[in-house]
């Protein structure tokens, strides 16, 4: 079944600062969108909003999925409906071992127990793909990990959640030649007509990998141009300048 | 007599003595104590005074070369009684490696225990304190630690139970190259009080020490951190670190945290740190974006708090065992 993730005119504020003024857009499952922007044009502003964080306070518009408003929802409630947010920068959370954060999420995502023979040779499994060592889930929660680790981790738990909308948030920054193809094949392997992606980057480098079926770029907390995967190529060439003068 | 200290005290500052029986006396009174092992560090404090004159024979544990690498258990299980004065004493013989596990439990009315351990030159020592005394118990403990040159202290000191507690740990690293890492975790409910007062001499030169202490206060409960390092004149080349960790699940705990240093010599490396903050934001966003809901993932916070102290504690069943005291349930939830 088709569902849709449809942002509505969206105008965000933090700690008193606008920065999203007015976000319209759709994605449908099946497709992948890359949002693209310079540094501080409102990308992580975005991503955390569609994931409710609570510091980023919706001022007016909309978050509709499948139509029905979830603007109001909290974090968990979103990642229950099937929402996953890759961070840009995962937290580190020490004394909290990534078994147990792995496990406990699974369980409140799916609403029932994994057995915890199932559940360890589901881990294995994806480990061994994402070249992750085992005793990774042992050690404390993206504590002292190194930025590929973070990274790594959390493509692992994207494969381990099963999301129907992924939002990844500069998942290529930190991560060398060898992880970034790593990853992008892993996140190009969970790409279907049941997920719907959007994928937030600077660079083109992860295009290579995951061909966008739409790319939109995002300037001044607007998106101002949108367009096909060759938009992406054409950013590469040009950079960001003529954009920002056209819309000046 | 022994007169009770006064708040006025600096190191009872917190903890005033009023109002609850701190110097009951146990039911059956020693003839003659035996005053001659009271650690000198510990005279003219009130609660080794009582010691002293209330404590029945001291027990002496020597841990020789036989006991090599072996688990030795120093701790004591009490019934529902009156007031307990108990004085252990374990001597460690040179270049022996051994675990200490001392464990409190039970739920006598008053607890005064002095401790002593001695650690013999290059001898390895990992001291394993888990103090889970009833919730009606008022604890008062003492602990001398000595440590000759070459030798090396792991403490573990975990401490959950008891009413008023005021725990006093002395550690002093006498011979050189001597180590001591001392993890700390504490955690307080209902109305519990908690004193840690801690003092690390490096009476020798390049020693070493370590102390993080971690404390997590519920409802009005309330904790101190009274930790000083002292570094004498004499001791160069010396290396101390000392961090206190605090989390406060409500309004109405109190943590009081006072690291102290004080260094007599300019040829030495010291570092000290404290923090007091509630739950992280950041961290439960991080755990509820993954469909945790808040009050779980609290939770998970609150316990795994503590968990970098029991995570080193090697033995497998003794961390299960100490983990079960602290936060309620004997696994991490994890992959073993």
């Amino acid at each position: 079944m088709k569902s849709t993730l449809e942002i509505k005119d969206l105008v965000v504020s933090v700690e008193g600062k606008t920065v999203l003024h007015g976000i319209t857009l759709k994605v449908n499952t099946g497709e992948v969108h890359a949002i693209m922007g310079r540094n501080g044009s409102g990308k992580t502003t975005l991503s955390h909003t569609l994931m409710g964080h609570p510091k980023y306070k919706v001022i007016s518009g909309q978050i509709l999925l499948n139509g029905v408003d979830i603007t109001g929802l909290s974090p968990d409630e979103r990642a229950k409906k099937r929402i996953f947010l890759a961070f840009q920068y995962p937290t580190a959370v020490p004394g909290v071992s990534v078994a147990n954060f792995l496990r406990t999420s699974v369980r409140s995502v799916r609403g029932d127990e994994v057995p915890a023979k199932e559940f360890r040779a589901l881990v294995k499994k994806e480990l061994a793909a994402l070249k992750i060592p085992e005793n990774f889930m042992t050690r404390s929660l993206n504590d002292g990990f190194s930025g590929g680790e973070k990274k790594r981790l959390e493509t692992l738990q994207m494969k381990l959640l099963q999301p129907i909308f992924a939002v990844l948030d500069e998942t290529d920054s930190g991560l060398d030649i060898d992880a970034l193809k790593n990853v992008s094949e892993t996140i190009e392997s969970m790409r279907s007509t049941e997920r719907g992606i959007l994928l937030i980057t600077h660079y083109q480098r992860m295009l290579n990998y995951i061909k966008p079926d739409h790319v939109h770029v995002l300037l001044g907390g607007r998106i101002v141009k949108s367009g096909g995967a060759n938009l992406a190529l054409e950013l590469e060439s040009r950079g960001y300048d003529w954009i920002h003068e056209a819309n000046t | 007599m022994i007169a009770a200290p006064s708040v006025k005290d600096e190191n009872y500052r917190f903890t005033s003595l009023r109002s609850i029986n701190w110097n009951e006396a146990p039911e059956t009174i020693p003839v003659s104590a035996n005053s001659d092992v009271l650690p000198l560090v510990f005279r003219n404090d009130a609660f080794a005074d009582l010691n002293r004159g209330y404590a029945p024979d001291t027990k002496r544990i020597l841990v020789t070369g036989k006991q090599s690498g072996t688990k030795v258990s120093i701790g004591h299980h009490f019934e529902s009684c009156g007031a307990i004065y108990s004085r252990v004493i374990v001597e460690v013989a040179p270049n022996v490696n051994v675990t200490l596990v001392e464990e409190l439990l039970g739920s006598p009315r008053l607890l005064n225990q002095v401790l002593e351990i001695r650690l013999g030159e290059g001898s390895v020592v990992e001291w394993v304190h888990l103090q889970n005394l009833s919730r009606s118990t008022l604890g008062f403990l003492r602990t001398l630690v000595t440590l000759e040159a070459g030798s090396e202290l792991k403490g573990i000191i975990s401490s959950v139970g008891g009413s008023k507690n005021q725990s006093r740990v002395e550690v002093c690293l006498k011979g050189e190259r001597a180590q001591a890492t001392l993890m700390s975790a504490t955690r307080g409910i209902i109305d519990q009080h908690f004193d840690h007062w801690t003092t690390i001499t490096h009476d020798a030169g390049k020693t070493t020490s370590s102390f993080k202490h971690w404390t997590v206060m519920g409802d009005q409960a309330r904790a101190i951190f009274n930790g000083k390092v002292v570094i004498p004149a004499h001791a160069l080349g010396c290396d101390a670190y000392q961090k206190n960790t605090n989390l406060l699940l409500s309004k109405q705990a109190v943590i009081d945290s006072i690291p102290k240093l004080e260094i007599a010599t300019d040829e030495v490396k010291c570092a000290h740190g404290s923090s007091i903050s509630p739950v992280s934001d950041d961290h439960l966003y991080y755990l509820e974006s993954r469909g945790i809901d808040r009050a779980m993932a609290e939770g998970m916070l609150v316990d795994g708090f503590t968990e970098p102290v029991l995570m080193q504690i090697s033995d497998d069943v003794l961390r299960s065992q100490i983990r079960l005291a602290l936060v309620g349930h004997a696994s991490d939830g994890g992959w073993e």
